[in-house]
C-alpha cells in the first residue's frame, strides 16, 4: 500500500465522488474507493491506436468513462508494468480526441453546466466523418455520457431539415431509389425535400 | 474512393444509424423514409417502431384536440409552460374523412400512437395513426341499428401484446331503464367480433356519468361503473386483454357516492378525479389494484377541469373550461392547489368539450396487417397525411 497523504487522499475522493458529467450519472462503487484509496493516484495506463501509436493516460479517467476499459481493468488482464490496451478500431486522431473529452470530464466534473455544455459543443466541432469516428470509437469503448452527447448532436442536425439538406448535410449521394421512386415520393410530398 | 466522398451511410453501422433514430422524434421520421432505401428500411421496420414507441412513450406525449367538423390540432405536453416562455407549438391536423357528410367526430381514446374516433350518427368507429394516416374504420350498426340514446355507449380501446392485436369495446344498454347491459369486443387483428358472454361478470355493472371514461393501462382496459341499486359509481371494472377476463377493484370510500368522477392515469398510476364544477380532486391509486393505496394527490378549489399530466415532479397540467366565457385554457396547478399559471388556447370555436380531447404519443406503428398492404394500397396525399381505408366489417 502506497503512502497516502492528505492531497492524495483529497485527490481521489475528489475524482470518485458521485457528480453528474457530461449529463450522465457516474456512480462508484465502495469496492472501488477501496482501491483507488491504495493505489496511486496518477497510475497511468497504455492505450494503442490502430496506427500502433500509444498514449499514456491517467488509468482512474479512462476507468470512469469506458466501461470497456474499466472491466479490462477490474479483471485483471492487464498488466500495468508491461501491457498496452489495443484498440484496433480506433484511430489515434480519434483516440486522442476521446482521451482528451475523458480527461477534461474527469478534472472538471465540479464546473457549473454550462461550462461543460460549452466545452462540449466546442469539443465536437469537427467534420461529419470526425463526428462518425468519435461515435463508433465511443460506441466500441461504451463511453456513455459520450454517446448520448453524440446521438443528441446527430439528432439535432437532423431534426426539422427537408430531406435534400440531409443528403447534403450527411453526404448521401446514392439514395438507394429507382429514379421512378424517387419521382413519385417528390410527386406526392413535395414539402419533404 | 476517398474517405472525403463517403457519407453517412458508408461509415456508420446500420446499428449506429438505428440509435440515432431511436431519438429522433416520431413525426421527423416520417419524412426521413425518404431520404434513403437504407434509412426508409431502417425506419419501417416494425421492431424499430416498437423500440422507438418505447422510448418515447412516457416522455414525448401530446395532447391531441379536436377542434371542429374537419380539423383538429395536436400540441407537445412538454411546450405548454415551457421554462423560457415560449407559447405552446400547435400542429393542425386534417380528421380523416368521414364517411357520411355532415357528421362529426367524437374523439374516444388513443393506444399506442392509434386515436379511436367514433363518427356519429354514422355509427362508425375509426382507428386512426395521425402521422402515418393509416386507419381502418369499423361499423357497428349490427348493434345500434336497435337504439338509441346519444350516450348509449361506452367504449374501451387497448392493445393486447400476447396477440399483437388491438381491442376495442362496446358495452351499452338497451335503454335506460333495462337491467341489461352489453358487452362486444371486436379484434383488429381478426377483423371481427370476439364472443365475450363466458367471461362477463353478472351483474355487469352500468354507469351515470354523461362523459366517457376509460382507460387502457397495464394491458387492461378500466371503465368505472356501478353495481348496486342506486346507480351510485363505486368500483372500477378492469378487463385484462391477454386473458380476456374481468375484474374489479374499489374506488376510494371519500369518493362513493360522489359525482361526477372519471378515470385517468398520473405518472403511469391510475387515477380518479372528481369535477364537480367549485372544485377537482384528484385520487391516485399509487400501487397498481391495492385500494389501500389511494391518496388523495390534489385537492384543487377550482372546478371545469381536466387534469393532462403531471410536470416539474409535483405539478399538475388541466385543461380548463370556463363555461361562462366559453374559453378554454390551460392550466398548472401546484401540489396545495394553488393556480401558478395559465395559457389561453387559440380556439375560436370548440364542440363538446368533455369528449374531444385526450393525450397520445405519437408512434410510426402500423396496424396489424398493415405491412403487407402497404405496398398495394392506393395512396391518395392529403397534405402530410397520406390514408388508406381498409375494407370495413
Amino acid at each position: 500500500m502506497t503512502q497516502l497523504d492528505r492531497l492524495s487522499v483529497y485527490h481521489w475522493l475528489n475524482a470518485w465522488c458521485i457528480k453528474p458529467v457530461g449529463g450522465a450519472l457516474v456512480r462508484q462503487e465502495p469496492e472501488y474507493i477501496l482501491l483507488a484509496l491504495m493505489g496511486s493516484p496518477l497510475k497511468k495506463i497504455m492505450l494503442c491506436s490502430s496506427e500502433k501509436e500509444i498514449f499514456s493516460v491517467e488509468e482512474q479517467v479512462m476507468v470512469q468513462h469506458s466501461v470497456i476499459i474499466n472491466n479490462m481493468i477490474e479483471d485483471g488482464s492487464y498488466n500495468h508494468e508491461e501491457s498496452k490496451i489495443p484498440l484496433d478500431c480506433v484511430d489515434s486522431k480519434t483516440l486522442k480526441k476521446v482521451i482528451d473529452y475523458c480527461t477534461h470530464h474527469t478534472h472538471h466534473h465540479n464546473d457549473n453546466q454550462e461550462d461543460l455544455e460549452a466545452w462540449d459543443a466546442q469539443f465536437l466541432n469537427v467534420d461529419s466523418n470526425g463526428l462518425y469516428d468519435l461515435l463508433m470509437a465511443a460506441n466500441y469503448l461504451e463511453i456513455r455520457n459520450l454517446l448520448d452527447l453524440i446521438y443528441g448532436t446527430i439528432k439535432n442536425m437532423i431534426k426539422g431539415k427537408k430531406i435534400d439538406e440531409i443528403r447534403r448535410i450527411f453526404n448521401i449521394k446514392d439514395h438507394g431509389f429507382t429514379p421512378e421512386e424517387e419521382e413519385q415520393n417528390r410527386k406526392e410530398y413535395p414539402h419533404f425535400y | 474512393m476517398k474517405r472525403k466522398q463517403l457519407g453517412m451511410n458508408d461509415i456508420l453501422p446500420w446499428e449506429l444509424i438505428d440509435r440515432i433514430f431511436l431519438r429522433v422524434p416520431a413525426k421527423d421520421l416520417f419524412r426521413l423514409r425518404f431520404v434513403s432505401k437504407l434509412w426508409h428500411s431502417l425506419i419501417s421496420d416494425r421492431h424499430f417502431a416498437e423500440s422507438h414507441y418505447n422510448f418515447h412513450s412516457a416522455s414525448s406525449r401530446s395532447l391531441f384536440l379536436v377542434k371542429d367538423y374537419t380539423n383538429a390540432c395536436c400540441v407537445p405536453l412538454d411546450t405548454l409552460f415551457d421554462v423560457a416562455a415560449a407559447p405552446p407549438t400547435f400542429k393542425e391536423v386534417s380528421l380523416p374523412s368521414r364517411k357520411m357528410p355532415y357528421s362529426l367526430f367524437c374523439l374516444l381514446g388513443s393506444c399506442r400512437g392509434f386515436l379511436l374516433l367514433e363518427e356519429k350518427p354514422a355509427n362508425f368507429l375509426v382507428i386512426w395513426n395521425p402521422l402515418t394516416g393509416s386507419s381502418k374504420t369499423i361499423s357497428y350498426s349490427h348493434i345500434a341499428s336497435e337504439i338509441q340514446p346519444d350516450d348509449a355507449f361506452r367504449y374501451g380501446f387497448g392493445f393486447d401484446a400476447s396477440r399483437d392485436d388491438y381491442l376495442i369495446v362496446l358495452y351499452w344498454h338497451d335503454n335506460y331503464y333495462n337491467e341489461d347491459v352489453y358487452l362486444e369486443c371486436f379484434s383488429l387483428r381478426t377483423n371481427s367480433w370476439i364472443d365475450l358472454d363466458a367471461a362477463l361478470p353478472k351483474p355487469l355493472g352500468r354507469w351515470k356519468q354523461r362523459k366517457r371514461s376509460d382507460l387502457f393501462l397495464h394491458g387492461a382496459i378500466h371503465w368505472l361503473c356501478c353495481s348496486s341499486e342506486d346507480y351510485i359509481d363505486d368500483d372500477i371494472l378492469i378487463f385484462d386483454l391477454k386473458e380476456r377476463s374481468f375484474s374489479k377493484i374499489s374506488i376510494p370510500k371519500q369518493l362513493v357516492g360522489c359525482y361526477p368522477i372519471y378515470l385517468i392515469t398520473v405518472e403511469g398510476c391510475l387515477a380518479l378525479y372528481l369535477d364537480d364544477k367549485h372544485k377537482t380532486e384528484i385520487w391516485v391509486m399509487k400501487e397498481y389494484k391495492v385500494s389501500s393505496s389511494w391518496i388523495l394527490m390534489y385537492d384543487i378549489p377550482y372546478g371545469n377541469n381536466v387534469p393532462i399530466c403531471m410536470s416539474n415532479g409535483s405539478d399538475i397540467i388541466a385543461l380548463n373550461y370556463t363555461m361562462r366565457y366559453s374559453k378554454l385554457r390551460f392550466v398548472k396547478y401546484n401540489v396545495i392547489g394553488e393556480l401558478l399559471n395559465y395559457s389561453p388556447l387559440p380556439l375560436s370555436e370548440y364542440y363538446y368539450f368533455y369528449r374531444s380531447s385526450c393525450v397520445y404519443t405519437e408512434s410510426l406503428l402500423p396496424l396489424p396487417g398493415d405491412i403487407k398492404d402497404r405496398d398495394k394500397k392506393n395512396k391518395t396525399g392529403q397534405e402530410c397525411f397520406e390514408q388508406h381505408d381498409v375494407a370495413e366489417d
